[in-house]
């Protein structure tokens, strides 16, 4: 077999209705699969693209190379497929073959039949050998191939996106300022992509909340200022995220606050611990988190409400209750108010301040219009596919008589057959049915 | 408030109650009283529960998108409404009725039973493209359900029958345009998504049952694209997408928390 026979063997066997059904069936099969077991996350780090595909545990369905082989099968017969139907919707659009069903009409004049058809909704597309094709809902053609390469650019930059994601989460307090380079709070880097760091200098000024009656976040917003030249403000806020140099912060709607503590331990040394902790849902309920092998205690629980009386959501009076725990079990609890001082277990505790704190993600991956882009066309596609049923007719003329050759591009053709007759009754100088 | 929203709900399906009473047992020629009788009460049922689920909006500021009562009882409103307006004009469309219609008032009363409950819109989930999301969702919930009870419904003839075929076939596009909606719905919620918080996808159980559901819509029309299928295979696979679908809808949100808690809380 040659080289070509074989690619053609390849190609016949990539976009048979077999394998193209197995393949969508096998896809649907791993992404239930990776629901009953789910994807543990992998940091990337220094290693290969092949690295991370050997990682063939339960838990990494999705990054071994039957995956990727099963993934690049389908983008392959989704690519044959697309093209084979990209030709197909050219020629019906532009080139209609309407040898189907005919009828020959006596006493036909070339104005009616052409005003008959406008009426219909055809448009003449090609004129040749005295045959006139007309064709009504073209585009129709065009929705199978649409949808196909929608979903085709959307996985490919799907792929490039991910592979090259760079994104990172800043956790700072208000009054904070931090240094271009400062470590990320948690970071997502494709395995591609350049290392992604703080590129700017940062400082928040004010953390804005507003709650309504019933103690529930209203809105929310962010100002902060980029250090450097000019030391430019800006508002961000949730669901109004900001473009600046080439990357764009958003606010994924994290806020808290965030307790300064003075920390003296035994031995008489100090420090300075600051613990960030959620907001809590009402004045009622308790802001909670949990922190390991801190210098308080090696398992600390903590929880606080904005208003040590329960009398609103203004954070003018905070109470903070930390507990030293070991194996579920509370060895100490200490209740504190700004100002105040006390003992938790063997190290004691003064609250010098409470400031709000708020998480700023920076985004500066690239491929994110092309997967919506593709997400676009794909719609698009399904509704021209399924939303219309494209028609072809020919007419010639045969000395007085007119032939009208009819078509519809469906595989329920016979559905639309009545068409034929009414066009054909209309133009010999019938009423409308 | 909650209680008068949950009065105008009990009196909506009230009405809609006997006039799927009427309507759906097969009427006889002359029984044009009971058509225009069943007609009237399901329209001032449906301008009830209407009233009901704005109020409800109003008042909590959470449009029908989020919660289990607002979810619950919005979609099947709007099932309702495609029944009435369609059952007029396409045959199809009353051939769908049979199953669509009861399915429509479990879920409303599934809706009652959960009932209102204190809530105010997420500061996340204020955004114009979740309402978008959302709307693409429940139209791709309403053509799955209908392509469904067509899939389902009572045969007049075999399958070669040319009315029959001509049903088939509008079922067939009709589950075609739930994959159209229902893409649409990934679409916007990926673009609400960027936009919110700088993420398309969460890899969220949610997330994952509507890709799940959308490769079951994808499978099914190929399959009946590409073999000449029996009544058996469509109605099994009508039955496997629209199962796909309910469970990324509404049991899917339900299971642990994740993005979408608030969306069945």
């Amino acid at each position: 077999m040659t080289l070509l026979g074989a690619l053609g063997a390849a190609k016949r066997f990539l976009v048979h209705r077999v394998t193209v059904l197995a393949l969508i069936v096998a896809l649907v099969a791993c992404a239930l699969l990776a629901l009953l077991v789910p994807a543990t996350p992998i940091t990337w780090d220094s290693e290969s693209l092949l690295h991370y595909l050997s990682l063939d545990h339960p838990d990494h369905l999705l990054t071994t190379y039957g995956f990727a082989a099963l993934l690049l099968a389908f983008t392959l017969s989704l690519a044959i497929s697309c093209w084979e139907q990209s030709l197909q919707a050219w020629h019906r659009t532009f080139a209609p073959s309407v040898a189907g069903s005919e009828r020959t009409v006596e006493g036909a004049t070339e104005e009616r039949v052409t005003r008959i058809l406008r009426e219909e909704g055809f448009r003449p597309v090609r004129r040749a050998g005295g045959c006139v094709t007309w064709t009504l809902h073209p585009w129709a053609n065009w929705g199978s191939a649409l949808l196909h390469a929608g979903l085709l650019v959307s996985l490919i930059s799907f792929l490039v996106y991910v592979l090259t994601e760079r994104q990172g989460v800043l956790r700072i307090g208000e009054g904070e300022e931090l240094a271009p380079g400062t470590p990320w709070s948690h970071a997502n880097q494709g395995l591609l992509a350049e290392p992604f760091e703080l590129p700017v200098g940062v400082r928040l000024d004010r953390v804005v909340p507003d709650f309504r009656d019933d103690d529930s976040l209203k809105s929310l917003s962010v100002e902060l200022v980029l250090l450097g030249d000019g030391e430019e403000p800006h508002r961000v806020a949730p669901n109004d995220s900001h473009y600046h140099a080439g990357y764009r912060m958003y606010h994924p709607g994290a806020v808290g606050h965030a307790f300064d503590l003075d920390v003296v331990d035994a031995e008489g040394r100090s420090r300075r611990v600051t613990l960030d902790l959620p907001l809590p849902r009402s004045r009622w309920v308790a802001g909670y988190a949990n922190f390991h092998g801190g210098p308080l205690a090696p398992e600390l629980k903590a929880k606080y409400y904005l208003a040590a009386d329960r009398s609103s959501m203004a954070d003018r009076d905070p109470l903070l209750v930390l507990r030293r725990v070991e194996g579920g079990e509370v060895l100490d609890e200490l209740s504190l108010r700004v100002g105040e001082a006390g003992r938790l277990g063997p190290v004691s505790v003064t609250l010098v301040g409470v400031r709000r704190w708020t998480a700023i993600l920076f985004d500066a991956g690239t491929g994110m219009p092309s997967v919506l882009s593709g997400f676009f066309v794909m719609m698009l596609g399904a509704l021209l596919l399924y939303g219309a049923v494209p028609r072809a007719v020919a007419v010639r003329w045969t000395g007085e008589r007119c032939v009208i050759a009819w078509r519809a591009f469906t595989r329920e053709e016979a559905l639309f057959s009545h068409e034929l007759d009414a066009l054909a009754a209309r133009c010999g100088g019938g009423s409308r049915p | 408030m909650n209680g008068v929203t949950l009065l105008l709900h009990a009196v909506a399906l009230a009405a809609y109650l006997p006039a799927a009473a009427l309507e759906l047992p097969p009427l006889p020629r002359g029984a044009r009283t009971a058509r225009q009788t069943a007609s009237r009460l399901a329209a001032a049922g449906l301008l009830l529960h209407l009233v009901a689920i704005v109020w409800r909006w109003v008042d909590t500021g959470a449009g029908p998108f989020v919660g289990r009562f607002e979810v619950l009882s919005s979609d099947a409103w709007l099932l309702l409404l495609a029944l009435r307006l369609g059952s007029g004009r396409m045959e199809e469309v009353r051939r769908a009725a049979p199953v669509a219609q009861p399915f429509a008032l479990v879920i409303l009363l599934l809706a009652v039973v959960a009932g209102p409950v204190p809530m105010s819109l997420p500061v996340i989930m204020d955004s114009a493209w979740l309402l978008a999301h959302s709307v693409a969702y429940k139209l791709a919930f309403v053509a799955t359900t209908l392509a469904f009870a067509l899939a389902l419904r009572p045969r007049r003839g075999d399958a070669a029958d040319p009315l029959e075929r001509r049903v088939d076939f509008v079922q067939y596009r009709w589950m075609g345009l739930a994959f159209a909606m229902w893409t649409s719905g990934m679409l916007l919620g990926s673009i609400w998504g960027y936009h919110s918080f700088g993420s398309f996808w969460s890899c969220d159980p949610v997330e994952i049952w509507a890709l799940v559901a959308w490769g079951c819509f994808g499978a099914a029309l190929h399959f009946v694209r590409f073999f000449r299928s029996s009544v058996r295979s469509r109605r099994a696979l009508s039955v496997l997408v629209f199962a796909a679908a309910l469970v990324a809808l509404y049991v899917a949100p339900m299971l642990g928390v994740s993005l979408h808690t608030g969306y069945m809380d």
